[in-house]
């Protein structure tokens, strides 16, 4: 009975069912029954729409995404008790409707950054850290992006995107570009870079973890790259100790 | 006449805030003048880490904190999650929280989280099945929790008690507290032509963990529980006429949207502190 009466509330508020077939379970009082569960009704689509506002704000900029929250809704049910996870599937879903290319891959730079903001902590490695390591271990010596960390593959300029609307410039036209993108958190700010070439090549590793030796066979280049890339890393705190 | 000391068999924690992410830096900076305790929004914080677990830590480092909760969806049908109260249970031995609070109202069916407080039927298969999961929840964190009347805009046909007669019931078999939200009760008894004097008469003093203050709109016909401006007067009465017949409250005032300077939210709450102090004089 209880479960009878919160289904076809929660199907009449969430879209699943006209509102009107809720009408029957309420009391009118002075107010229209539709009323007073539109207030709910509006409740619902307005507070996702805010959320994904906020977490989308640079993808807010160029398009409406308030228009989009009901059709999301419907695609994407939140399922998870924080609003953090609402919009976890708006890169997919912007992609499945169809929508230029650029608009989900500017999603998926934001959601990466949402997830670092407040991933598991972990102590950076530092220059310091190698100063009385002897040469010969370094082949051996490990390393791993910090657990807070994501790679993005591009096929747009949307991290120029990113970087224009958060330096308040116009934003280029999209165009097709072959770009990888790794995000991170720098103790508690969160930062993203478009990764070299030779770079790109050698993250994949980095994230799942590797050892400088096998970072100086993927980049199949001159020690002193090698050697670049590692000082720029540790700079960066972007590898765990 | 008013208790002189408080009925409430909760501790005593003077007046505190909703800390909102605009209040971070003055929060963790040390303790902030006026402020006596930090109500914080559980969901923020079950998380894995970075600046909000940062915060949260620094915060505890001056000032009590009490974890309020928007998705335990205490009145669902849906089985509790176990993973969710797991993240409570971490958070409450990470942070000692002096309260854990939630509200009277699910959020979700059918795993279909609608983050919202949505109203229950106050039936009596309602009232045995809250009394249950509340059992559940106290046993899996080891403590009592504390749980808010929401603000309504239905009631549900076949009723067979009211708001309060509900809550005193869940208090009184499920052994919880109550978190009696003032701007809710006026907001809800706005609603559906409830008598709000009656509304508090019908509360256990001893139940009543702490208060809640906050704004609310008009919208048509219904009053909106929105928490984006300040109290209101009507409230205000209500929350002096609480102090009145309860004693001294714990008393936190909320704001949500259109967040002010914490200067101005403080000189409210200072407000609030004169006014809780005006009602106890009045009649002594």
């Amino acid at each position: 009975m209880l479960r009878d009466v919160l289904a076809r509330f929660h199907a009449a508020i969430t879209g699943g069912a006209p509102l009107g077939t809720a009408r029957e379970l309420i009391v009118r009082g002075d107010v229209d029954e539709l009323d007073r569960l539109g207030v709910y009704a509006h409740a619902y689509t307005a507070r996702i729409a805010g959320v994904l506002a906020h977490d989308y704000p640079k993808l807010a900029t160029l398009f409406d995404l308030a228009a989009l929250t009901s059709d999301y809704l419907r695609a994407h049910p939140p399922a998870h008790p924080s609003l953090r996870e609402v919009g976890a599937h708006l890169s997919r879903f912007l992609a499945a409707r169809g929508m230029a290319l650029h608009f989900a891959e500017l999603a998926a730079l934001e959601r990466a950054r949402t997830e670092v903001f407040d991933g598991p902590d972990a102590s950076p490695l530092a220059r310091g850290d190698l100063e009385s390591l002897d040469p010969v271990a370094f082949p051996a010596l490990p390393l791993a992006l910090v657990p807070s960390s994501r790679v993005i593959a591009l096929t747009t300029n949307a991290d120029d995107i990113w970087d224009a609307i958060e330096s308040e410039r116009e934003p280029p036209a999209p165009e097709a570009r072959d770009r990888v993108v790794l995000v991170w958190r720098r103790e508690y700010t969160v930062v993203h870079r478009t990764l070299d070439a030779d770079e790109a090549r050698v993250i994949p590793a980095l994230a799942t973890g590797t050892t400088f030796g096998d970072v100086c066979e993927l980049l199949d280049a001159p020690a002193e790259r090698a050697i670049a890339l590692l000082v720029r890393w540790l700079d960066a705190q972007c590898l765990r100790r | 006449m008013a208790p002189s000391r408080s009925t409430s068999s909760f501790p005593q924690l003077g007046f505190g805030l909703g800390l909102r992410r605009e209040y971070y830096a003055a929060a963790t900076a040390g303790a902030v003048a006026g402020v006596d305790w930090f109500e914080v929004i559980t969901e923020n914080f079950l998380v894995e880490g970075g600046n909000p677990r940062r915060v949260l830590r620094d915060v505890r480092e001056h000032s009590p904190i009490v974890l309020h909760g928007v998705s335990l969806s205490i009145g669902s049908t849906d089985p509790l999650d176990a993973a969710y109260l797991a993240g409570v249970a971490a958070l409450c031995s990470e942070l000692s929280p002096v309260l854990v609070s939630d509200h009277l109202c699910w959020t979700g069916l059918g795993g279909h989280n609608t983050h919202d407080l949505l109203p229950l039927p106050y039936t009596e298969e309602a009232l045995a099945h809250v009394v249950a999961r509340v059992t559940q929840v106290q046993d899996r964190l080891g403590r009592r929790i504390v749980l808010e009347n929401p603000s309504t805009y239905v009631t549900f046909a076949g009723a067979a008690l009211s708001e309060p007669e509900f809550l005193a019931e869940l208090a009184r078999r499920a052994d919880c507290g109550i978190l009696l939200d003032i701007n809710n009760v006026f907001v809800s008894c706005t609603n559906h032509g409830w008598d709000a004097a009656a509304y508090l008469a019908a509360l256990p003093a001893e139940r009543i963990a702490y208060v809640h203050l906050a704004g609310h709109t008009v919208n048509g016909a219904l009053l909106i529980d929105t928490h984006d401006m300040p109290v209101r007067d009507e409230v205000w009465s209500l929350y002096q006429a609480a102090v009145r017949s309860f004693g001294p409250l714990s008393t936190c005032l909320e704001r949500d949207d259109n967040v002010p300077p914490l200067d101005e939210l403080r000189a409210e709450l200072a407000s609030a502190r004169t006014a809780a102090g005006a009602a106890l004089e009045a009649t002594r």
